[in-house]
């Protein structure tokens, strides 16, 4: 396994393999931009076991991973290599369309994995936006980073949630993707919105428990959606088994998109 | 232009790719459309589109995808 210094060396990767086969199996969707910074950080890690490629991404105490395949049946027994070459808890996504039968995470669970949850991709699809004008909801600010740390990590899974860092959080405060309620210094709600150009995608919705069922989630998602009604598409994940969060969703106009995607964790 | 239309609107039936100059900037694809888009052209086509050409900029309108398939030979009218 070997440090990846520079992007080029992901894209080489892609086309070794490409070169040895016929199919094509991958779950690596990143953007050379968020790639570069995690290769900036020294996150990302690179194996090869045959001709498959994987490619580690170095969280707190366990690794995300990526892969690279020309053939199934060459992905299929390269999984006891890759659970040779890192004794560290592991984590793989796998995206497919919603009906589709999973042919790789079978792979993986024959392989020990377990299947920790299902996100649905859902999208904003109501036709009309309500106007807000909320006077009481601001772009966070540096001093919040450590509030919005603090709840992301009480409410999800690091494991399968992809939970940013705190550098990550500040980026994007100063990036303004980050509204915000608080009841003087304290966060009562905040949602966390990325623009990829004409694509909306919702980060992180969440209220403080003790300010909830009190419609201060929606105010923000009303607001944020407002403010985005020039976005082509507004999107965001959810998992499967977070009944609540999928009906505020659904109350707020979104229905499942296309796309599932399934997380596979090896626990260490 | 017609097959790569007919590729992009399995990927996505609910956009007309065909009055778009920028299906990134429009909103039309995200990145695993992207990876997807790449598949369904290396596999209509049998070509294996390299690692360096995964990017928005070959694949962000019809004429774009073209000159990109031209360069790994395919001639057909698509």
């Amino acid at each position: 396994m070997r440090l990846i210094e520079d992007i080029q060396e992901i894209k080489d990767a892609i086309t070794q393999v490409k070169e040895l086969g016929d199919e094509w199996y991958t779950n690596y969707y990143i953007s050379d931009g968020v790639a570069e910074v995690w290769i900036s950080k020294q996150q990302l890690m690179m194996y090869r076991h045959k001709n498959v490629v994987f490619i580690f991404r170095k969280r707190n105490n366990f690794s995300l991973v990526y892969y690279f395949a020309s053939s199934f049946d060459g992905l299929v027994s390269s999984i006891k290599g890759l659970l040779d070459s890192t004794t560290e808890t592991l984590s793989i996504d796998v995206l497919q369309r919603n009906g589709t039968e999973c042919t790789v995470g079978n792979a993986f669970l024959k392989a020990g994995f377990d299947k920790r949850v299902r996100l649905h991709r859902m999208k904003f699809d109501a036709k009309i936006y309500e106007s807000c004008n909320f006077d009481d909801i601001y772009y966070a600010d540096v001093d919040d980073a450590e509030s919005v740390y603090d709840m992301l990590h009480s409410e999800f899974d690091e494991l399968c949630e992809q939970i940013p860092d705190l550098d990550e959080i500040k980026n994007a405060i100063s990036n303004k993707e980050i509204m915000v309620i608080k009841d003087n210094s304290m966060l009562i709600a905040f949602l966390w919105i990325e623009r990829i150009r004409k694509i909306a995608m919702i980060r992180y919705w969440l209220t403080n428990p003790e300010y909830r069922s009190r419609n201060f989630g929606a105010k923000l998602m009303k607001y944020v959606l407002s403010a985005n009604k020039d976005a082509t598409q507004v999107l965001v994940w959810v998992r499967e088994d977070n009944i609540r969060a999928i009906k505020k969703y659904e109350k707020m106009g979104f229905i499942n998109d296309i796309l599932v995607d399934d997380v596979y964790c090896l626990v260490r | 232009m017609k097959k790569i239309i007919e590729l992009l609107a399995e990927i996505r039936p609910e956009y007309d790719f065909a009055g778009s100059n920028d299906f990134f900037e429009d909103g039309y694809l995200d990145s695993f459309d992207l990876i997807t888009l790449v598949a369904a052209l290396d596999k209509e086509y049998h070509t294996k589109i390299k690692g360096t050409d995964i990017v928005p900029e070959h694949f962000c309108n019809l004429e774009e995808i073209r000159k990109l398939m031209k360069g790994y030979g395919v001639e057909d009218d698509i």
